[in-house]
């Protein structure tokens, strides 16, 4: 019975070569559209080595350091990311490291350069803690990453991606080499094969203990500035443990350490944001106190959440509109097709889900030619669509290295397939279900 | 004519729906982006109020603490603040180079870092300004004007006993009444020190695609250098012009710091790069969140058009081949080819006129609901009726392209043939 469906949909498709084109062609381009923003909420939000936890992931960032009535904002300090980040006992691992962009607005630029006469070459650097090796899946290409006893004695060691080996040294297999980084000595550990700004969280060109890093270790005497500094926080949470029990161990760490200090408190401004939340408010700026607690206003993240849903409304619903046009005329023509259907027996519920599966038919060749126009926009458009909004700005432009494998895999496919079965439910069932509806002998009779 | 389409659209009604309908919401959506564009082509062409060309940035780094060669001076030595004039005096030594200044981190064209305070008017108006801390050879370096026409030169002395300030903080504080020569503080307390206006500059933009905004120029003097460390010296901007004659590019650039690298060091002070400053200019505003959203408003807009240019052409097909019965009959009654194709281009234009009428109240009460931004300009008659004529003539264009192919047909009927259906 399906077969002959599909049969005879493919015999409407030739004879009605224009119509099939302008159908293809109209759903091709509701696909693409959403399309572009399923395969970017993919590649942002899927476990994507290096980043191969984001399903679990916890993330936070801004703390409040509140003293009498005044107050300021920034990350974390090496102490308070010792004491309160490091210690969690019900995470598996915890990923303590500076913001690079921050960084080098805040600190200035970092350089590295052959010792000798080397070119210095600028550079994204990035301070962590050894965790970070063991939250985030580097590839390695020689040596290995630094552990706990270097970044506890705050040796000059550092990882680097194999594009800047080459730049410095011309080759790859560097480890135990040394260069100067800011006209400091390190020496490399470990070459990684390059990141891109798909993965935000650890993008860089070389990885090195933060202790080695004055900016971050040496702080004021004050408590604000022992409490506030350059760093941000991953959470793995251990198995078994939920975010609220992450989250409630968290809030008793900070108020063991507000208990040290004597003048002021410390907070912690946007709390534990999982990995779909922390995408959505750095597209959102990432804005110092944005989202607190909703203490004014809309929360700007639920804004945005707002806005795409109304975008996805609006690249769905014109084409369904357009394609409902095209419908009603096309059934028009073919009324007295159904009226003779009818007058042999066939029930309106059959010739509906005939007809809506011959559209189906239609709309998949729409759907095929969309995914790939999608593939060709989310290219032309991948700074704004795959990169939080403020490394572009800061950085003016980002290197994006889009894999195959990043574009064409189940959850894609998935998601097009039933953005196409929507799109066809949404602009087939008006009119299809209004010309089944004729009565019998108007039908034969137009 | 006119009437008979009317007429036809009428009987049409049922299947002229769904175009109606697409028509409405693409309308108004147009409409809308329309004159963000419009108001965004009109900043874009403001002046920038100075000028990067045959401009260089040097950036120095500094060396930390933990390095070998880290030279250490004691607290509150001069010798730090002298080994940065060092440089600045080996600079302008070059024969290529022209000017060098030297300002603030917060004082550069084209980045988003940015100091702003509120600047009060004998402690009755205030507005928030920036603040550009400079050596008088900034205006100079950036050629920056004086908003009477008068030389860079000139705003260079005034500054140093004084400030200088845009002609928007004039704007904004004084209503456009001339401040030149009053005095001005940072804020409002009687007793404050104020600081006379010497000099007032043309408007200034920040990030060239933002409206100009109230500048404060303050003199950056060797004292302040001789108080800060060398890290507050590291993130200090250097700008050099180039000597006229002397065209400047990114070529030049990296060859210049080439040839500087070893005079260009003193102290903990180490040159880390030279930019030409159009490249930096490029860079920035090719990066901006109005580039990037005027990208992503094009893409939808095209998006949506194409879907009206779908929608018309397959209801205008399938409408003519199912007229074709009436089309004949029209021609064997002696309408011409030429009569049959206006009908058609013509019903579908009348469509979009009667659209337009509920579509453009649904945009006017978007404006009366203050739904525009009035950054560029405010909400005038003129704004919206040159909104309103270019939404309707980029849609008429489209309806007519889309209308073209299903005309002709209907026109090539052979009225013999096309009776045949009646």
């Amino acid at each position: 019975m399906y077969k002959q469906y599909l049969r005879q949909a493919w015999q409407l498709m030739k004879q009605n070569r224009f119509f099939s084109a302008v159908y293809i062609i109209g759903t091709g381009l509701a696909i693409s559209m959403v399309m572009v923003m399923a395969i970017a909420y993919h590649i942002r939000t899927a476990n994507m080595a290096p980043e191969v936890h984001r399903d679990r992931m916890l993330y936070v960032s801004f703390l409040e350091y509140a003293k009498d009535k005044s107050t300021s904002s920034f990350f974390f300090s090496a102490r308070s990311a010792k004491e309160c980040l490091l210690s969690l006992q019900t995470a598996e691992e915890v990923a303590v490291t500076t913001d690079p962009t921050i960084m080098s607005i805040l600190a200035g630029e970092s350089y590295a350069r052959l010792s000798g006469t080397g070119d210095p070459y600028k550079v994204v650097m990035m301070g962590t803690n050894d965790g970070f090796w063991r939250i985030f899946d580097f590839t390695f290409i020689d040596g290995r990453p630094f552990g706990e006893p270097e970044f506890q004695s705050a040796l000059p060691r550092a990882v680097i991606s194999s594009s800047l080996a080459r730049k410095i040294f011309s080759r790859t297999d560097v480890s135990g080499q040394a260069f100067l980084l800011d006209d400091v000595e390190y020496i490399v550990s470990g070459v990684v094969e390059d990141v891109s700004y798909i993965t935000p969280a650890v993008v860089a060109d070389l990885w090195v203990p933060y202790s080695c890093l004055p900016t971050v270790m040496e702080t004021g005497n004050s408590e604000r500035e022992a409490s506030l500094g350059f760093l941000v926080g991953c959470i793995l949470p251990a198995r078994g443990v939920s975010e609220e029990e992450v989250a409630h161990e968290l809030d008793e760490q900070i108020r063991l350490y507000n208990s040290t200090l004597r003048d002021g408190k410390i907070r912690l401004m946007n709390g534990l944001e999982a990995h779909g939340r922390h995408v959505v408010s750095q597209f959102a700026g990432g804005s110092i106190g944005s989202g607190a607690s909703g203490a004014n206003g809309m929360n700007p993240v639920n804004v945005l959440y707002f806005v795409f849903f109304l975008l996805i409304l609006l690249f769905l619903l014109v084409p369904a509109i357009n394609l409902s046009g095209l419908n009603a005329s096309h059934m028009q023509d073919r009324i007295a097709e159904l009226g003779v259907r009818k007058a042999f027996g066939a029930r309106r519920t059959g010739l509906f889900m005939q007809i809506l599966i011959e559209n189906m038919v239609l709309m998949l060749p729409g759907g095929l030619v969309g995914l790939l126009f999608s593939y060709l926009l989310i290219l032309l458009f991948r700074n704004l669509l795959l990169v939080p909004g403020v490394f572009v700005m800061m950085m003016g432009g980002a290197n994006i290295d889009l894999t195959p494998g990043m574009m064409l895999n189940l959850p894609v496919f998935g998601y097009a397939f039933l953005v196409c079965l929507v799109l066809n439910f949404l602009s087939s069932s008006i009119p299809v279900w209004r010309a089944v509806r004729v009565n019998i002998i108007d039908a034969i009779n137009s | 004519m006119f009437k008979h389409i009317l007429k036809l659209i009428k009987a049409q009604g049922k299947s002229n729906a769904w175009v109606f309908m697409e028509l409405l919401i693409v309308f108004i959506l147009l409409w809308w982006s329309i004159d963000a564009t419009l108001m965004q082509g009109i900043t874009a062409l403001q002046p920038e109020g100075f000028s990067v060309d045959n401009v260089c940035k040097v950036t120095l780094a500094v060396r930390p603490r933990t390095s070998a060669s880290y030279v250490n001076y004691q607290e509150g030595s001069e010798e730090v603040g002298k080994n940065y004039l060092r440089i600045i005096e080996r600079l302008k030594m070059h024969p290529d180079v022209g000017t060098v200044a030297f300002f603030g981190p917060h004082s550069a064209p084209f980045n988003y870092s940015s100091n702003s305070r509120t600047c009060w008017n004998d402690t009755v108006s205030a507005v928030n300004s920036l603040r550009y801390t400079v050596t008088p050879d900034y205006f100079r370096v950036f050629d920056i004007h004086a908003v009477d026409g008068g030389s860079p030169d000139l705003l260079a002395d005034a500054l140093a006993d004084g400030w200088v300030v845009s002609r928007t903080l004039e704007e904004k504080l004084v209503d456009g009444a001339h401040l030149q020569g009053k005095r001005l503080a940072w804020d409002n307390k009687g007793d404050s020190t104020t600081y006379r206006v010497n000099g007032i500059t043309v408007p200034i933009k920040k990030q060239g695609f933002d409206q100009p905004r109230p500048v404060v120029f303050t003199l950056l003097t060797e004292k302040d250098l001789y108080e800060a460390d060398e890290r507050e010296l590291g993130q200090m901007q250097i700008a050099f012009r180039l000597r006229s004659g002397v065209t400047g590019s990114s070529d030049y650039a990296a060859s210049f710091k080439t040839e500087m690298k070893q005079s260009l060091a003193a102290g903990n002070f180490w040159l880390a790069d030279v930019q030409y400053y159009p490249d930096i200019r490029g860079k920035f505003l090719d990066n901006t969140m109005q580039v990037n959203g005027q990208r992503l408003n094009i893409a939808v807009n095209a998006f949506l058009l194409v879907n009206v240019f779908l929608a018309v052409i397959g209801t205008f097909w399938f409408r003519v081949n199912r007229r074709k019965g009436e089309l004949g009959l029209r021609m064997a009654v002696g309408s011409s080819r030429r009569t049959i194709r206006q009908l058609v281009v013509g019903e579908g234009l009348l469509i979009l006129t009667i659209v337009s009428i509920p579509a453009l109240l649904l945009c006017l009460n978007m404006a009366y609901a203050d739904m525009l931004s009035t950054v560029v300009m405010k909400v005038t008659f003129g704004r919206l009726l040159v909104v309103s004529l270019l939404t309707w003539g980029i849609l008429a264009g489209i309806i007519f392209l889309a209308t073209w192919y299903p005309s002709r047909k209907a026109s090539r009927l052979e009225p013999a043939e096309a009776l045949h259906y009646e």
